[in-house]
């Protein structure tokens, strides 16, 4: 019974994954990707950034930064935000800039 | 073309999806991995894990994003530190770190034509500068203490992109890979 009980939560668990996604072109095993918890877009990507300067930011010394330079032009991306969004669709110097972590 | 967080993981890496195409892209590997765009990479852009008084000093002109996101989130913690403290990951079961590994050990990892190295982070750190040879491939590092920044070049000079990751991710990827240790 508990096999059985098993079985049925590893078919929705896989279906649900699979759910809504187009799977037909794939270079991975699908059958190996996972729920990781939150839903799509669970974890909100920031897509419209605001930015502000060193004096305005809140920072502490020792807060972790992911940084990058462009042309003169120097971005600060602190941990505290990416650990919520994940991904900051960005723009610099007129290229698009995805911060991922 | 934007992107978004698709909630799905592949052997612990993230899977991020553009909003375009819907398309899944395996975050480590910088590629697309599902849907239309299967097999298309992004190029990589140099950038550094720091702190943001280094980040500052360095550049006192940055710009920095703003805890003005829109969103209501808790931001004067980091939700993710129990996770880093802890020494196993939520789907590491799987992996079975060798002999003198830590699976949470942060590396640098790097691939050249179908190789793939990890050098420890904290290791490359302490020493400085680096040469390895890998597969015949020379690589220089170079790890700078007052700015954090990892650079990995060639025997030509040219910059390999480096991925920091922890080991059991890197590895669960990249099933070959061998981990730099000390002679």
């Amino acid at each position: 019974m508990n096999r059985i009980f098993l079985a049925i939560l590893m078919v929705c668990l896989i279906a649900g994954t699979a759910y809504g996604w187009d799977f037909e072109k794939h270079s991975i095993p699908v059958d190996q990707i996972l729920s990781g918890g939150p839903p799509k877009d669970g974890i909100p990507a920031l897509l419209t950034p605001r930015f502000a300067t060193p004096a305005e930011s809140g920072l502490e010394p020792e807060d972790r930064v992911i940084g990058f330079v462009s042309g003169g032009d120097a971005r600060a991306y602190p941990m505290r935000i990416m650990s919520w969004h994940e991904l900051v669709n960005d723009e610099v110097n007129g290229k698009p800039v995805l911060v991922s972590w | 073309m934007t992107f978004g967080v698709s909630g799905l993981l592949y052997k612990s890496n993230v899977l991020m999806y553009d909003h375009q195409t819907e398309s899944l892209w395996l975050q480590v590997k910088r590629r697309a991995v599902t849907g239309p765009l299967t097999g298309t990479k992004l190029k990589v852009l140099p950038s550094s894990v720091t702190t943001w008084k280094k980040w500052r000093k360095r550049y006192p002109e940055t710009k920095v994003l703003s805890f003005d996101t829109g969103y209501s989130r808790n931001y004067s913690r980091d939700p993710y530190e129990d996770y880093y403290r802890k020494s196993g990951g939520f789907f590491s079961s799987f992996f079975r770190a060798g002999p003198g590994e830590k699976e949470k050990e942060l590396v640098a990892g790097i691939e050249i034509g179908d190789s793939s190295k990890a050098y420890p982070v904290e290791l490359l750190r302490k020493k400085g500068k680096l040469t390895d040879n890998f597969s015949g491939n020379e690589v220089t590092i170079n790890f700078n203490e007052e700015t954090d920044q990892l650079s990995i070049k060639d025997s030509d000079g040219v910059e390999i992109p480096n991925v920091v990751v922890y080991w059991f991710v890197w590895k669960g990827i990249h099933a070959d890979s061998s981990l730099y240790k000390e002679k």
